[in-house]
């Protein structure tokens, strides 16, 4: 099991990673998200032992990352920003591999090569920003790490590509009780890949659950009328005291995101509705709207981020 | 667990040995031919002349000489290698990955540096053992002390620059910085330590160049820049003797410190430091501070050295024994302003380069004031140093021992009154390459504590010494001499003295060459130890032709057994016989034996007969002319038997070219011994020459009858070596009837003459007739 502990990473005057505890268990896949700069990168790299903790702890099965070596051999990394060595091809790659990590298996890689169908005498400079990944990710593979760290890690594959890695991984996992540690900026993705799931924003982590059943405090909702109620409703709840993120209308039926536990949500808004709904139903919210909503809850939204001309500027979009 | 932590580990070994492959075979390959090009090119080179001929030793290879390409291994490799291996030290990607492989940072990065010691050393190897094939090739002598010595140079100098190097690429992060603090890491000492030495010598010109204060230790320096080709440039230093053992000692020590350094700083290195010129804000500091302080220490010495010619108008009046006094006014504070804005703009300049910022410019800005604070100290420190210097005046009780060190300065005008033997004594003579004379180095090595001696010694260090003598300014009745001093409280201190020489010497002139200590060493022939090496050069044609040569082992023993009979006659000699063995050819005046005691030497000059050997680890060749009886007589003799050897053997190339025969009386006249017949012609009563040699001598035109020779048949010229060869197997005869003075020369396969010499041999008067009935019509 993977344990951080009151995590920080400072550079220069930028904290990168303020006080982060969180437990990540053996046999997931484990979901990252965050705004940028949230310090994402900064907690995998900490994760495969690059960056030394300023304070705190970061352990694998209780062992120090960064202090034994030797945990190491059970790590892969597959970063954001990849490296190869200058000039080399899949089969240079396959020699360093060989001679710097004990575990590399030499058939698994040919096995994997094959699968892709890289051609390994083939310069990697001259290899697509995909194909690049892929060869990053073979490697990585090849050494049949215990945990599985990836930086962006569906970043230029195309949909079946993503697919088949998503395959991989789960293959590892479910074969050797492998971990895998992912972070995307796909959302969609992270969602249909991942089993739990950290939301960091400006080091600090902003919620940890299972994917799931995303223990968010947004409650989601669908409200059937049997006429158009207008924003009767919208101006009803808000008097009774909920603090609605989200109210959209078509036709006869409102979508209603609200700051509230989910549990009794529903009873407690039909409680305060005048006009009352005739059908109602509790709705899970996708991952691109806990990370919109609780984002913008730390002040991370569009108007914040940006200034106010360039944000007008830009078409209304979001996730209902 | 924790040996495997810090031992290398043999994956990322064979891996930076792979990184490097490229260049290390490029690199490699190119210095590798580039030395076989020098062995090829000398075999040629020697191809020609006939081996047995050769003689044996006539130079020995000096130790730096001998890594000869090797120093390009130095000075070239290690940056680029270790540049190449900790390269993914300034890529944020490339670091991160290198810093999560499951290998201890200490295991890692001995593995790297094994590999690119590995690259060097190899290739070093391969050149240094071209380099002693070449020098053998050449026929130089290549000891297993100067080829140990030489090793020694070569690995530590080259782990000073992989040392160096490393240090710089794990407290940097982009290219520029690693180039610049590696080089602020090799320079900096050394230049600081050459500034300081230059700024006193500007200001005190009596104290030796590398002998000042903490670095009078300049005896020892640095390997890495023994071998520079830029030594001249940076090296005050060079003009010390500099000892090859103690530097490969300090210098064995200083790399270790600094590798120790480069492996811990790469261990506490954070990956994050990657692309940034320093890993935090100190480094920066520390490295602009260190660019500043670099050219304040640059410009001190010129500074220094302008105020001082001035006060010394333009360096022509002589300058009292550092007159610090004058020292604070004459430091022309414009020029010490512009030294500092010449510092502030490399300052800002590197600051600006190195982190690309125009704020972190102006933010550096306060902490010029560190340069400031150096640039007073450096002058406060040689102040502080010229003025304690300057107060030494010892009176000849507190002195223990003298030893004169090298007449090094203006010695081309030079007196009689002057000991040939001081010439080039000591540093000049290691400086240029030369090397030194067994009495130079025994002088050298002579502590005198001769009373009479240290008193005027005490005398001439309360005298003025004009600044422009140290730089070769004296005339023909001066000369500057550099002397340490002893004292019994233990300082040492080294000095230049000005000495008054010619048809007028001063005291200290008079009473050195009276000195016991100080004759003994200029006259002392050397022990013929195993260290000895000889070799003997034709007394006219000054390469080697003939004679003895100790390539074979008989050839030796008889080499020894000439020396030794030289050695023991040359003891019985006066002092003033001895002194014109020694010197008689560097004085110019060569030396002729006494007019009372015929020798061989009378008629032919006596043959020379070179030693090489080895004193307090210090390599000197001596020259003698055997001109006492038996050891020419021998010398004689033994050149004979190789004659005859060599005319007996007709793949040897030697060919006689010339037959001068002369009566008692003519021969004797020639050589002035009989001032009775002083009036007696010198003429030979009958001269032949080969038509070869005539053509050679004379074009093809022809000289006959115009130098009195007669053209013969190489027919009749081999019946004329046939004549005389019995002669050659005879001893010398003091009084034979006839000489015959035969000129012979070596030629290669294409009948160039390579090499002549002249042989005189006495004849009977049978001999002289078959030798000129050759000739009759």
């Amino acid at each position: 099991m993977i344990e951080a502990q009151a995590l920080t990473k400072r550079f220069d005057d930028t904290v990168a990673l303020d006080a982060l505890s969180c437990q990540i268990p053996q046999g997931a896949v484990y979901g990252l998200v965050g705004s940028n700069g949230a310090g994402k990168s900064t907690f995998l790299r900490l994760l495969a032992g690059a960056y030394r903790p300023d304070s705190g702890t970061l352990t694998i099965d209780q062992t120090p990352i960064y202090k034994e070596p030797e945990v190491r051999a059970d790590i892969a990394f597959v970063p954001d920003d990849l490296y190869f060595l200058p000039q080399s091809n899949l089969k240079r790659m396959r020699k360093l591999y060989g001679h710097v990590f004990r575990d590399f298996s030499s058939e698994r890689f040919t096995e994997l090569a094959e699968l892709f169908r890289l051609d390994q005498k083939k310069r990697l400079g001259t290899f697509s920003k995909g194909m690049r990944r892929q060869a990053a990710l073979i490697l990585a593979l090849a050494r049949r790490p215990r945990y599985l760290l990836m930086d962006e890690v569906f970043d230029g594959l195309d949909p079946i590509m993503r697919n088949y890695v998503r395959d991989l991984i789960y293959r590892d996992v479910r074969e050797r009780q492998a971990t895998a540690v992912i972070s995307s900026h796909s959302l969609r993705e992270l969602e249909d890949t991942c089993d739990q799931l950290a939301l960091l924003h400006q080091g600090h982590l902003i919620l940890e659950s299972e994917m799931n059943d995303l223990q968010t405090g947004l409650g989601k909702l669908q409200l059937g009328f049997e006429s158009d109620p207008g924003t009767a409703p919208e101006s009803q709840l808000r008097a009774a005291g909920f603090e609605l993120v989200k109210y959209a209308l078509q036709g006869k039926v409102a979508t209603v995101i609200i700051r509230a536990p989910q549990e009794g949500l529903c009873d407690k808004v039909v409680a305060a509705l005048d006009l009352k709904p005739v059908l109602t139903e509790e709705l899970p919210l996708t991952l691109e709207e806990v990370f919109t909503y609780e984002m913008e809850a730390l002040g991370y939204c569009r108007e914040e981020v940006l200034p106010d001309e360039e944000s007008e500027k830009l078409p209304v979009t979001g996730p209902v | 667990m924790k040996s495997q932590k810090s031992s290398p580990s043999l994956g990322l070994y064979k891996e930076g040995l792979l990184q490097l492959r490229f260049m290390g075979l490029l690199s490699g390959g190119l210095l590798v031919l580039a030395s076989v090009a020098q062995l090829v090119t000398t075999l040629i080179a020697t191809q020609g002349l006939n081996k047995g001929a050769l003689g044996g030793v006539y130079s020995v290879a000096s130790p730096v000489s001998l890594v000869s390409y090797g120093s390009l291994v130095v000075y070239l490799l290690p940056f680029l290698f270790v540049l190449r291996l900790f390269n993914f030290l300034n890529k944020r990607n490339r670091s991160d990955f290198y810093h999560t492989l499951p290998t201890s940072r200490l295991r890692f990065c001995l593995s790297l540096l094994a590999a690119v010691l590995t690259w060097i050393w190899g290739i070093g190897l391969v050149v240094l053992a071209l380099a002693v094939a070449t020098n053998l090739a050449s026929g130089a002598s290549v000891t297993a002390a100067v080829v140990a010595t030489s090793l020694g140079l070569f690995f530590t100098a080259s782990l000073f620059a992989v040392a160096a190097t490393l240090v710089a690429a794990s407290v940097t992060g982009t290219r520029f910085a690693n180039l610049i603090v590696t080089a602020l890491i090799v320079l900096l000492p050394h230049l600081v330590a050459s500034c300081f030495v230059q700024s006193v010598e500007a200001v005190a010109p009596n104290i030796p160049a590398g002998y000042v204060g903490l670095f009078g230790a300049a005896q020892i320096q640095n390997t890495f820049f023994m071998l520079s080709p830029f030594s001249m440039l940076f090296g005050a230093f060079s003009m010390a003797p500099v000892s090859n053992s103690a530097s490969v000692i300090v210098t064995f020590v200083w790399a270790a410190v600094l590798n120790a350094a480069g492996v811990w700083l790469f261990v506490r290195r954070p990956s994050e430091a990657a692309g940034k010129s320093a890993p935090g804000r100190w480094l920066q500091l520390l490295y602009r501070v260190a660019v500043g302080a670099l050219v304040v220490a640059l410009g001190m010495g010129t500074v220094l050295g302008l105020s001082s010619a001035l006060d010394s108008g333009l360096g022509v009046g002589p300058v009292a024994y550092g007159s610090t006094a004058s020292l604070s006014s004459s430091v022309h504070l414009g020029s010490f302003v512009t030294l500092l804005v010449i510092a502030l703009i490399a300052f800002l300049v590197f600051e600006l380069i190195t982190t690309r910022k125009w704020a972190r410019v102006a933010r550096a800005l306060p902490s010029f004031a560190l340069v400031i604070i150096f640039a007073l100290a450096f002058y406060g420190a040689i102040r502080l140093y010229t003025s304690y210097e300057t107060r030494f005046k010892p009176s000849a009780s507190q002195i223990a021992s003298v030893r004169l060190l090298s007449a090094q300065y203006g010695m081309d005008g030079m007196g009689e009154g002057m000991a040939p033997g001081l010439l080039g004594s000591g540093g000049a003579a290691d400086y240029t390459g030369q090397t030194p004379t067994y009495n130079q180095l025994l002088l050298r090595q002579t502590n005198i504590k001769d009373p009479a001696f240290l008193r005027v010694t005490a005398d001439k260090l309360q005298e003025n010494f004009p600044a422009e003598a140290a730089y070769g300014g004296t005339d023909e009745n001066h000369s500057t001499m550099m002397i340490e001093i002893k004292m019994k409280s233990g300082r040492t201190a080294y000095r230049l003295i000005y000495v008054r020489t010619g048809s007028r010497p001063d005291a200290f002139d008079k009473t050195m060459l009276t000195t016991p200590e100080v004759n003994y060493a200029l006259l002392a022939l050397p022990p013929l130890d195993k260290h000895a090496e000889l070799s003997n050069t034709p007394f006219m044609a000054g390469d080697n032709l003939l004679p003895v040569s100790s390539m074979s082992a008989e050839q030796s023993r008889q080499s020894r057994e000439l020396y030794t009979a030289f050695k023991s006659e040359y003891e019985k000699l006066s002092p003033e016989e001895q002194y014109q063995i020694v010197y008689g050819y560097s004085m110019g005046m060569p030396p002729t034996p006494s007019a009372e005691t015929t020798t061989v030497a009378t008629f032919t000059g006596g043959s020379n007969l070179g030693f090489s050997g080895v004193l307090g680890g210090k390599a000197f060749t001596n020259s003698y002319t055997l001109i006492t009886p038996q050891a020419s007589a021998l010398g004689w003799k033994m050149t004979n038997l190789e004659l005859i050897k060599l005319l007996t053997d007709h793949t040897s190339g030697l060919s006689l070219d010339q037959f001068d025969l002369y009566t008692s009386q003519a021969a004797r006249a020639l050589v002035s011994m009989d001032a009775t017949d002083s009036a007696a012609p010198t003429d030979p009563s009958w001269s032949v020459m080969s038509g070869r040699f005539e053509k050679m001598m004379y074009g093809n035109e022809g000289a006959y009858g115009e130098n009195g020779s007669e053209v013969i048949t190489d027919d009749k010229m081999t019946e004329a070596s046939k004549i005389i060869r019995p002669a050659l197997a005879r001893d010398f005869a003091l009084n034979a009837p006839y000489y015959a003075q035969i000129t012979y020369g070596m030629y290669d396969r294409q009948g160039n003459e390579g090499n002549q010499n002249m042989i005189t041999v006495p004849l009977t008067a049978q001999e002289a007739a078959a030798l000129q009935a050759l000739t009759k019509k």
